[in-house]
């Protein structure tokens, strides 16, 4: 088998048991990539209806077939599980060094079945695999966790890993590996913190053979000369990483702003690239292996901006920006970056974080929310009020114990619903669905609720990357968001990441075609996959991941998104402007070939191939 | 008449000293001038993939400015 170890390390943790599983090249071809193979092991594995914090919850964490590979930025992994948050799919991805580490330990995918009845890790060194003891551990920020088990064990691990707020159960908990990378989306660090899993090390040197290296070089040449002609003309990326995104989607108006009442912020020129550049950025990093190295390794110093906001680490990225910045009315770089840090040192997403507090302060602005109950004002602007919550999110203290149930539970709670910007109860990123219609129906449809990282429209419909089609026009919307959803679904389970691929792997001048992808992949497993063949691999995986939404309960009237989308914006450039979900909804199932509820039909399984699993 | 040009995120760096990257720079055009005509005339290589907006909203090189129009351009780079 080349590409693929063809083996899966399955730890069931109630019986303390480890065993390998084999998988075949059919397998690994037909539900593509490690994102297929995970929602296989999903579906055959588990109850979609079962309470993602009880033990029948499984929790894979897959690379793909490009991970560990010469390809550029092929040095990703998936998380995949049933979210907690949403009662959804989980699909987190995440870079640094650990994807690459964990293919290289011997295995392409891991399956965590039951619960420990203490804190134990998994440690697996070039396939040896065991469990390990970890009380010690149990309580530590995710940065102590990864000195710690990096001293008693040995030269060379990447550690993922659970903080406190996983510990906790916190619905927004996420998994970090390497410190600063994440894995964040949806709950996925309650799911390991209700196993008792507190983090999971990986070392070693073996790679896959490839099925023909020379020309996989020869295509990765190619792509890599692109990527660093960019860079040396002074490539936005390489200078800012995504914190030039700010000025951008303000300049369209849909840059969230006061928990997205509005879509441009005041204070934009204070939290944007140039800000960030020339205050906070100590140097430039990357995840490993990769050309364009957009990641900014940043400071924050006490003698500058004060005790409370000092500290070291990574980022922050645009969708912090956005989430604890503009969406908080926070116009601080210093406390927003402090607020990353944080996240990643006790394992918050910073999205739902960000946007569950931004919530709290939206209603508390209105009265809704008292002092007594925050136990503390909490203004738009606050940023002190907002790292205070932070704090007490992950550890579940006060009124955190609110904020760590992500915002929409909290809107309710409260009798405002209509105050938690989600879909499917996942905070939205920080792209106002009103000017943006692909991206709206990408966030009321996705399989995780609303993610950018599920099938990114904007891309075309804000930035450009290939064609630019206008944000605001509905036509060929339905069309397009598949079309997307299938193209991330390929990157993801291939283990590329999303910055570099569709940009230097698609043939963004013909339609986003996935040449260069196919290619790769191609040169690297030895299948003989078309771009056509390619994505209808991926919609494989799209529509069996619909099935475990329908099997879990989901219907068209999940399919929706926050009624704030619902009514017009209220200034700016696109003021006026709603989003119609009912446009585009009955075009999109009929482009996927689902029935007027949304399920997918026996027919389009059928000729996909997985009409068993139905 | 009057329009005002914004480059954003690295296009910064082609930007005339002492302009105020907020409000743009403003930029004498003949009446009927097109989008694409001022975007030709701009000190952005000419082989370099770019995205503008006009008043924000998505445009057409073909579209004939009004006074008073903001153009803003930046990389089409992605991310996010």
């Amino acid at each position: 088998m080349y590409g693929w170890h063809g083996r899966i390390l399955r730890v069931n943790l109630t019986a303390s048991t480890i065993h390998e599983e084999e998988f075949s090249e059919e397998e690994a071809l037909k539900y593509f990539g490690g994102r297929g193979l995970a929602i296989k092991v999903l579906l055959e594995g588990m109850d979609p209806t079962a309470d993602p914090l009880s033990p029948e919850n499984l929790l894979v964490m897959a690379t793909g077939p490009l991970t560990s590979t010469p390809a550029p930025t092929g040095n990703r992994y998936m998380v995949v599980t049933k979210s907690p948050l949403t009662g959804a799919l989980s699909n987190s991805n995440s870079g640094g060094v650990f994807p690459t580490m964990m293919k290289r330990s011997g295995y392409d995918l891991f399956v965590f079945e039951g619960a420990a009845s203490k804190p134990v890790y998994l440690y697996v060194d070039e396939r040896k695999a065991e469990l390990r003891d970890a009380t010690h551990l149990w309580g530590l920020d995710t940065h102590q966790t990864e000195d710690t088990i990096r001293r008693e064990t040995a030269e060379g691990v990447s550690v993922a890993c659970i903080g406190p707020a996983g510990e906790n159960l916190a619905l927004i908990a996420a998994i970090i590996n390497d410190k600063h990378r994440a894995a964040a989306r949806s709950g996925v660090g309650a799911v390991m913190g209700s196993k008792n899993l507190k983090a999971v090390a990986v070392r070693g040197n073996r790679k896959p053979a490839l099925h023909d290296e020379k020309a996989m070089r020869a295509v990765v040449r190619d792509a890599n000369r692109q990527v660093a002609a960019d860079v040396r003309a002074g490539s936005t990326m390489r200078i800012y990483g995504t914190s030039y995104v700010p000025d951008i989607t303000n300049e369209a108006g849909v840059f969230p702003t006061f928990n997205f009442q509005y879509g441009q912020f005041e204070g934009t020129p204070s939290i944007n690239g140039p800000t960030l550049k020339e205050h906070f950025l100590v140097r430039h990093g990357g995840c490993y292996g990769c050309p364009l190295a957009c990641a900014r390794i940043t400071e924050v110093k006490a003698e500058e901006w004060g005790e409370q906001y000092a500290g070291k680490g990574e980022g922050p990225e645009y969708e912090t920006i956005g989430s604890m910045g503009s969406a908080c009315g926070v116009d601080n770089m210093a406390a927003i970056t402090k607020a990353n840090y944080l996240c990643n040192e006790l394992g918050l997403d910073t999205i739902s974080t960000g946007l569950t507090i931004a919530c709290a302060m939206e209603m508390y602005s209105k009265g809704i929310l008292t002092e007594e109950e925050i136990g503390r004002p909490l203004p738009f602007g606050d940023a002190d009020g907002m790292i205070a919550m932070i704090r007490a999110a992950a550890r579940r203290q006060g009124f955190g114990n609110e904020i760590a149930q992500g915002s929409w539970r909290l809107a309710v709670k409260c009798g405002h619903p209509e105050m938690s910007i989600t879909a499917k109860k996942l905070e939205f990123p920080s792209y106002d669905a009103r000017g943006l219609k692909g991206m709206g129906l990408l966030y009321a449809t996705s399989n995780i609720g609303a993610s950018h990282m599920a099938g990114d429209t904007a891309y075309t419909e804000l930035f450009g990357v290939g064609q630019k089609v206008d944000g605001l026009s509905y036509e060929g919307k339905a069309q397009l968001t598949k079309l997307f959803q299938d193209l991330f679904a390929i990157i993801d389970a291939a283990g590329l990441c999303v910055f570099v691929a569709v940009r230097y792997t698609l043939d963004t001048a013909n339609g986003y075609v996935p040449t260069r992808i196919t290619e790769m992949i191609n040169h690297a497993t030895g299948s003989d996959y078309t771009p056509d063949s390619l994505l209808e691999a991926a919609e494989r995986v799209y529509n069996l991941e619909r099935l475990f939404l329908t099997k879990a309960g989901f219907t068209r009237a999940d399919d929706t998104l926050a009624q704030r989308m619902s009514e017009p914006m209220p200034a700016g450039p696109i003021q006026g402007e709603t989003f119609e979900l009912d446009r585009l909804l009955d075009d999109y199932y009929a482009a996927r070939g689902w029935d007027a509820d949304g399920i997918p039909t026996r027919q389009r399984l059928e000729k996909l191939g997985i009409a068993h699993y139905a | 008449m009057q329009i005002a040009i914004r480059l954003l995120a690295s296009y910064r760096q082609y930007l005339p000293d002492r302009h105020n990257p907020q409000a743009g720079y403003p930029c004498q055009v003949e009446d009927g001038a097109l989008v694409g005509d001022v975007l030709a005339a701009l000190p952005i290589p000419p082989d370099d993939f770019y995205t503008f907006l006009v008043n924000g909203r998505h445009a057409e090189r073909d579209q004939v400015l009004q006074d008073g129009d903001v153009l803003s351009v930046f990389p089409a780079a992605g991310g996010g």
